[in-house]
């Protein structure tokens, strides 16, 4: 009992530490992270932060390395495998004989890499979607957004087929999960997206954004879209309205490509790279993958996708464009005058491809080799002349596509009379062949030939000639990859034809 | 004294004449020990049913023949049978018999009896660990506990993986360490021969007291402490060997030759011109190296009645197998405990630790390279490249161990102390404050040369290749604080039969990161030299420097409270609650959880009716069910619940760039820590005069809630969810049996061997998986199982393929693997895929033999593993041209030749699909540890002044009986991805020799 006074003081005490415990406890368990925002941290002029992490999208390997690479050209008649020949066999029997697996990491990065994108997209539209008021410049940003959706679309309608649609945010993993969409529902979101990126994007931007999206480029990706489907008079009147009052192409072919030719007036959608010394991480790998296999100072990358003997003789005699387009092993090449290293039995190349052909300065200020500083062409005017050229034909506007095809052999000839007689005639099936023929030569390894022969029909008989006999009419369409069926447990279902 | 002795003559003078008669005898029982009585010991008359027991102050009284004899049994103590002898007063003393019954044993946030706990928890003496070639003392722990599986890991200085009672989760499953009262994830610092007993807590009654840290089970290291008696001081040393005994038999350069010429055959490919390459390397003999290694260690423990102190230091080096991999470390334990009066004491400790890391190498460049490299050119000073095939992928295995040797300086530091006050008060109350705090620093910079080879195909200029063209340097600096403090109010009592002890308190915890790390390179000036003296982010070009830090902090508060009561150690009843708030989620979330369990236990051998026999010294049913918590994300998530923005991937427009913001992924907003449900029931006995005794026990537990990132569909990245639910149960059953023969040779032998059963209960929605092949994890199988084709024979003819189910696949030719028709429809296609294999075993075991005789002592330890499989990963991939495993020769190259090897090809796609071609039996049996030493005579010794001397010679992973072709059949990885084997370091076999000396 005579501890009871003992007891109350320290009762007192350790009731008196426990609330003041108690009432920084709430602190002491307050902890937001340490150097990094959270969305709360968010202002409101934060889309456009998110608009450009879209655009860095654009640099995954699926959309801008060697899988685009390979579904897109080396599965064409103007290109190989590439590189030497016991490297990548497997990717030589799917993309040079056609013998499609369900598993290969090559495609599966494609499709991870597209919808990526179009992840990235969707979280910039549905985030301006909930806003009340967007101003200007939010409406700017989603539009676009919506452009690279488009964009990611229509490469992967162009491959699969039937792919799902996710046009939302996706909060919850089982939201992603929807089975494919048909061909028609896939591009009439493209044409949705690419009608509002059209009437919002501005003509041109401030000079710290060179190759940011403009008018220009969501109509010029309007007129291939219906260009793919057929759709002559649309595709003319988006065409034609990129193309405007230009009677001519500026800038001249041998500078396209070339490091100081990047972001030129010819650009009109250009993936941008950037990489030196210190900043080694926003650069793409288009170029290395294609660079030369070497040795030593001429190890300028893996090799793969190299242009073949039926590209070289498609060309007409003269035609500067040859030049600007194949890098020819065993001798000096313009205009660097290096020389390149013949080829060997272990790589039989005698062409790379050298619209990827670095200079060598920028390659020792930057101490790489691998000229991840390249920026990849995808759309520009001479594809855009062309395309109007096309759909002119089919509308029977002989004068139009004469004065297009003009147009683009008067740059490639660069002042000589001599090479490349303009077209004249007006039949047309043989301006058919003529623009034809002059799309293969003026795009020569840009990633348009295998789908261009394939929506004119024409594929089989093609690769036949050129000696690609592995090809079926199914290969136009490559099989959906089988991790993404297995993922989806059940809910997406591969490609019918295989 | 003497008088007391006086009138015992006198009785029994008297007594002489009453010899046959019945006599009243009383007396105390008291403990041998510390001279307290002990209550409820059991008293009978030999030969008789007449019998009593001691009362609260250990007296008793009965009635016996003079000359009968009495027979005192009390649980955890010896027999001791007392002739009566005509005495009415007999007096005896019992000491605490050899079983580990009585042992206090360490848990959570104090200590208890081991017959008072209803949990299963394992002690293992610092003993049986220090002398062991490693220096991390949970490696020792190998196959000497039931439940708890460790795999190896060869490097020095490495952490073992550990898994308690199976896989729980699928982020982190490594069990909570606890070293003198601090809670922590990393024990590098702890010296093993400063530890005096580890103990491993697996059931829910032992974890729920730790709450939202405790559902992987925790290790509770306990470092030692001075004895009371006089000083003591103790040196002991190891020096010994190590060395790879299981190499990987790759084929030398005649058999690459024969095999590659086959295969450019099988491909349409032209012949392989040979001329630059004539050697014959066996590249795994220009990696290895046999490593050194010598353990020192001092303790200094000095105790009086007010003051305990001891010191220890210990300084390790350590070389791997591979060469220029060395590790050193220096540790440094002090405590000190002042009994400042009879209800007073003070006490702190400290653990000081600074380690040089080994530059960490590995050896899948050596199982790639082709042998008909040479590693070097004499005539140009310089390694060479290998061939062309494989170029630029693979790098000379020398020029990274050699070229690239000692560039990274690496230091770990560490300073873990804590102080502690302990009052007691109101007889029966304790309370206890402590705080720890431990601060970890590790301070590290790295140097990349330019690197040149000599590449002999190279014509027309110098034959040198560049592989590295700027040097660089690289610092980096990073500091891990954890602050905690505890306060505890323990209360003890017995109130007649019935005996209770309470706990309860308020731990708080903080855990905080920082780091910083810079770069430069050489830029357009000149290479930096390779001298440590230059290797600072100081050297070199300005505009190349590159930099970047990283942070996070973390806080949890929690209430505990603990019962253990019991009613005459007959009816035990454990009981524990926690209740944890972590700075992790938002006050409106899932801020606070609470966890408990509840634990039973019948010493049934104390009943009456149990008093008459004999055979049973003791027997014990218990059985607890709790719900314990895990709160380990990981690096990827230390803030769950705040979805960061990541300003990683920037936007580039020209050469501009501009800082993007992107979701790292969308948070569920009813995030909750995960949670194991679990139970067990089991029986712990004694018997033959505790010579035998054995643990048998059922335990079966239930992950909910499993925090899991699910890798996106369609490019997406949803976050972190609650959305899994993991099963682990099996059976753990352990004996050891302890005997003298004679008075010289004394030996005991131990077992142990445990069951597990894992299965994936649910995983987010019904048909979701995790795939990280070959892993894959999902509902109705175990984690990480292995999926893919079954191989069933080799197409041998064209004929065979047309008979057989037409493979959609791939196009087969003769040569490739056939696969079996899983679902019978005729077709082989992605539905023909099924479990090949599992990487958690179906039972683990382990044992020892300990033989004393005289001055010698022999000990072994054995362990195994049985029914898990290992995926073989090396050299799968089609992407560059590898060296040949030697089982490659026996490859399918005409009719007949093979029915499993396929053909020599990697056009063949087919063959390199995850199947069951791929899968090795993992299973093995290795003599883990052989011991033998010679502790001289104490006598021959004082003459020295030493009080003793031991030597001992060791072997470790002598030899191991296995089935893979890899190094090692231990193989570790994540909790989701484990078992597959990429090349991975080997597990040496190490020979030392050693001495122990006491002072």
């Amino acid at each position: 009992m005579k501890n009871i006074f003992n007891i109350k003081p320290r009762v007192l005490l350790t009731a008196l530490t426990f609330s003041l415990a108690l009432s920084s406890c709430d602190d002491f368990l307050e902890r937001k992270p340490l150097g990094q925002y959270t969305t709360e941290d968010l202002t409101s002029g934060s889309f456009e932060s998110q608009v450009f992490a879209a655009y860095a999208g654009l640099r995954h390997s699926g959309i801008s390395g060697l899988p685009y690479i390979a579904i897109h050209n080396i599965r064409s008649d103007d290109a190989d495998k590439g590189s030497s020949v016991s490297d990548g066999i497997d990717a030589e029997n799917i993309f040079d004989n056609f013998q499609y697996t369900k598993d290969f990491w090559l495609i599966n990065n494609y499709w991870t890499g597209h919808y990526n994108l179009i992840s990235l997209s969707n979280n910039v539209i549905t985030a301006v979607e909930e806003l009340n008021n967007p101003d200007q410049a939010t409406l700017v940003n989603r539009a676009e957004a919506k452009f690279l959706r488009a964009y990611a679309y229509f490469n992967l309608v162009r491959t699969f087929g039937e792919v799902p649609k996710i046009d939302f945010r996706v909060t919850e993993q089982a939201q992603a999960n929807v089975p494919k969409a048909s061909v028609n529902d896939i591009y009439a979101l493209i044409d949705a997206d690419l009608q509002e990126a059209a009437a919002v994007l501005p003509i041109s931007w401030d000079v710290r954004f060179p190759g940011r999206l403009t008018q220009s480029a969501a109509k010029a990706l309007q007129a291939k879209t219906f260009l793919y489907r057929q759709n002559w008079g649309a595709a003319l009147a988006a065409a034609q309205s990129v193309i405007g009052n230009t009677t001519s192409l500026s800038t001249p072919y041998d500078q396209i490509f070339t490091e100081a030719g990047e972001n030129s007036p010819e650009s009109i959608f250009e993936i941008q790279a950037v990489y030196t010394q210190t900043l080694t991480n926003l650069g793409v790998e288009y170029a290395q993958v294609q660079g030369v296999r070497g040795a030593g100072a001429w190890d300028l990358g893996w090799g793969w996708n190299t242009p073949n003997e039926s590209l070289a003789s498609a060309f007409e005699t003269g035609d500067p464009r040859k030049d600007v387009t194949l890098l020819y092993s065993g001798q000096v090449n313009a205009p660097y005058n290096e020389s390149v290293p013949p080829a060997t039995a272990v790589v039989p190349r005698p062409y790379w491809n050298k619209k990827v052909y670095t200079n060598p300065s920028v390659r020792a200020a930057t101490n790489s080799r691998f000229g991840q500083w390249l920026n990849v062409r995808v759309l520009r005017y001479g594809d855009v002349v062309l395309m109007a050229a096309e759909a002119a034909n089919e509308l029977g506007q002989t004068q139009d596509v004469l004065k297009y095809l003009e147009m683009v052999r008067s740059r490639a000839r660069g002042g000589n009379a001599a090479i490349l007689p303009p077209v004249t005639t007006t039949n047309k099936a043989e301006l058919q062949e003529a623009i034809r023929h002059e799309r293969r030569v003026e795009l020569g390894m840009e990633n348009e030939r295998f789908f261009d022969l394939v929506r004119w029909g024409i594929a089989e008989q093609v690769f036949q000639a050129a000696g690609k006999t592995g090809y079926q009419a199914r290969n136009r369409y490559l099989p959906i990859p089988q991790p993404e069926i297995d993922r989806s447990a059940g809910v997406l279902v591969q490609n019918p034809e295989y | 004294m003497k008088n007391k002795l006086l009138l015992l003559f006198c009785l029994f003078t008297v007594n002489l004449l009453y010899a046959q008669e019945a006599t009243t005898i009383s007396g105390t029982v008291t403990d041998a020990n510390s001279g307290e009585p002990l209550i409820g010991v059991s008293i009978l008359v030999k030969g008789t049913t007449t019998g009593t027991a001691t009362d609260v102050s250990g007296q008793y009284q009965l009635s016996a023949p003079a000359n009968g004899t009495l027979v005192f049994t009390y649980i955890g103590y010896t027999t001791l049978e007392q002739p009566v002898n005509s005495q009415n007063t007999i007096n005896v003393s019992l000491a605490a018999s050899a079983s580990a019954l009585n042992e206090v044993v360490v848990i959570g946030y104090g200590t208890a009896s081991r017959r008072d706990l209803t949990g299963s928890i394992a002690t293992v003496k610092g003993t049986e660990v220090a002398d062991r070639p490693s220096a991390n003392p949970i490696a020792s722990i190998q196959g000497k506990v039931a439940g708890v599986q460790i795999v190896n890991n060869g490097r020095p200085g490495a952490t073992p993986d550990v898994r308690i009672r199976g896989t729980n989760t699928i982020g982190n499953v490594q069990p909570l360490y606890v070293v003198d009262g601090i809670l922590n994830d990393n024990i590098n610092f702890v010296n093993p021969a400063d530890i005096e007993s580890m103990e491993i807590l697996k059931d829910p009654s032992s974890l729920a007291i730790f709450g939202v840290r405790g559902a992987n089970g925790v290790i509770v290291v306990t470092t030692r402490r001075a004895k009371t008696g006089q000083m003591q001081i103790n040196f002991n040393s190891t020096v010994g060997v190590k060395n790879v005994v299981n190499r990987i038999a790759l084929t030398d350069a005649a058999q690459f030759r024969e095999l590659y010429d086959e295969q450019l055959v099988n491909q349409g490919n032209t012949p392989y011109d040979y001329t630059n390459w004539q050697g014959n390397t066996d590249w795994q003999d220009q990696i290895f190296q046999k490593g050194m290694l010598n353990y020192n260690n001092l303790s200094l423990a000095s105790s009086t009645e007010k003051n305990r102190f001891y010191m220890g230091m210990g300084y390790t080096t350590e070389e791997g197998i591979i060469k220029y991999e060395k590790y050193q470390k220096i540790t440094v334990n002090l405590n000190d405990e002042l009994q400042v009066s009879k209800a007073l004491k003070f006490g702190f400790t400290f653990n000081g630790y600074r380690a040089k890391l080994p530059q960490e190498r590995s050896v899948g460049g050596a199982l790639l390279a082709a042998p008909i490299a040479e590693p070097y050119n004499n005539e140009w000073g310089m390694y060479g490249t290998l061939p062309n095939f494989q170029r630029a992928q693979v790098w000379n295995p020398l020029v990274d161990i050699e070229l690239r040797k000692n560039t990274a300086i690496n230091y770990e530091y560490r300073a873990v102390g804590s102080i502690f006050g302990e009052v007691n008060f109101l007889k029966n109350f304790t309370f206890r404050t402590a705080l720890f705090a431990d601060y970890g620093f590790n301070q590290g910079r790295s140097y990349s040369p330019i690197i040149t080879v000599y590449n002999p195909e190279i014509v027309n200029a110098d034959p040198i290749d560049s592989l590295v063209r700027i040097s660089s340097v690289s610092q980096n600096q990073n500091i891990y604080t954890k602050i905690q403090s505890d306060y505890l109010l323990t209360y003890k009592k017995a109130f007649g039969d019935h005996n209770l002890t309470a706990l309860a308190g308020i731990t708080s915890y903080y855990n905080s990161f920082e780091g910083v790390s810079s770069g430069r390179t050489q830029g357009s000036g000149d290479p930096i030299p390779n001298d440590p003296r230059f290797w600072y982010t100081q050297i070199g070009d300005v505009s190349s420097t590159t930099g970047s830090g990283n942070a996070w902090d973390r806080a949890t508060l929690s209430f505990l409270f603990r019962t253990l009561y019991n009613f005459k150690n007959k009816y035990l009843l454990n009981a524990s609650f926690r209740r944890d708030g972590s700075s992790a989620f938002p006050k409106n979330g899932g801020r606070w959880q609470n966890f408990g369990a509840v634990g039973a236990g019948w010493v049934m051998s104390e009943e009456d009716f149990m008093r008459g026999q004999t055979f049973l010294d003791y027997l014990k049913f218990k059985g607890s069910w709790g719900v314990l918590g895990n709160q380990n994300t990981g690096e990827d998530y230390r803030y769950p619940f705040y979805p960061t923005l990541s300003s990683a991937n920037s936007g580039v427009f020209g050469n501009n760039i501009v800082p993007a913001l992107e979701p790292e992924y969308l948070p569920d907003p009813n995030l909750h820590w995960e949670t194991v449900r679990s139970w067990e029931v089991g029986a712990e006995l004694a018997t033959l005069n505790n010579r035998l005794s054995a643990e048998l026990t059922y335990y079966n537990k239930l992950t909910k809630d499993i925090l899991t990132t699910v890798p996106g569909i369609a490019g997406t990245r949803p976050g972190l969810g609650n959305l899994g639910e993991v099963s682990n149960k099996g059976l753990e059953l352990s004996a050891t049996w302890n005997d003298n023969i004679g008075n010289d040779w004394s030996y005991s032998i131990s077992g142990n061997f445990t069951t597990i059963k894992n299965e994936v209960l649910s995983l987010v929605n019904s048909g979701y998986r995790i795939v990280q092949d070959p892993s894959r994890t999902e509902a109705g199988y175990p984690i990480g199982y292995f999926y893919g084709y079954t191989a069933n024979g080799i197409y041998q003819t064209n004929e065979e393929i047309r008979l057989s189910p037409v493979n959609t696949l791939n196009e087969v030719k003769p040569g490739d693997i056939k696969f079996k028709d899983i679902n019978g429809d005729n077709v082989i296609d992605e539905n023909d895929r099924s479990m090949i294999g599992n990487p958690t075993p179906d039972f683990t075991y382990g044992a020892s033999l300990n033989v004393k005789y005289k001055g010698f002592d022999f000990n072994t330890d054995l362990m195994g593993v049985y029914g898990n499989e290992i995926f073989r990963n090396f050299g799968r991939g089609t992407f560059a041209q590898f060296n040949y495993p030697t089982y490659r020769l026996d490859r399918w190259h005409g009719v007949g030749t093979s029915n499993w090897e396929p053909i020599l090809s990697t056009g063949r796609a087919n063959n390199y699909l995850i199947s069951s071609y791929y899968i090795e039996d993992g299973s093995f049996f290795r003599i883990r540890n052989i011991q033998l030493g010679y502790n001289f005579n104490p006598e021959l010794l004082s003459s020295i002044r030493v009080k003793s001397l031991r030597l001992y010679v060791n072997a470790q992973n002598a030899v191991t009986f296995k089935r893979n072709t890899g190094y090692t059949p231990e193989i570790g990885g994540s909790a989701t991805s484990f078992g597959v084997d990429n090349g991975s370091y080997p597990v040496p076999a190490i020979y030392t020799v050693g001495v122990n000396v006491n002072f």
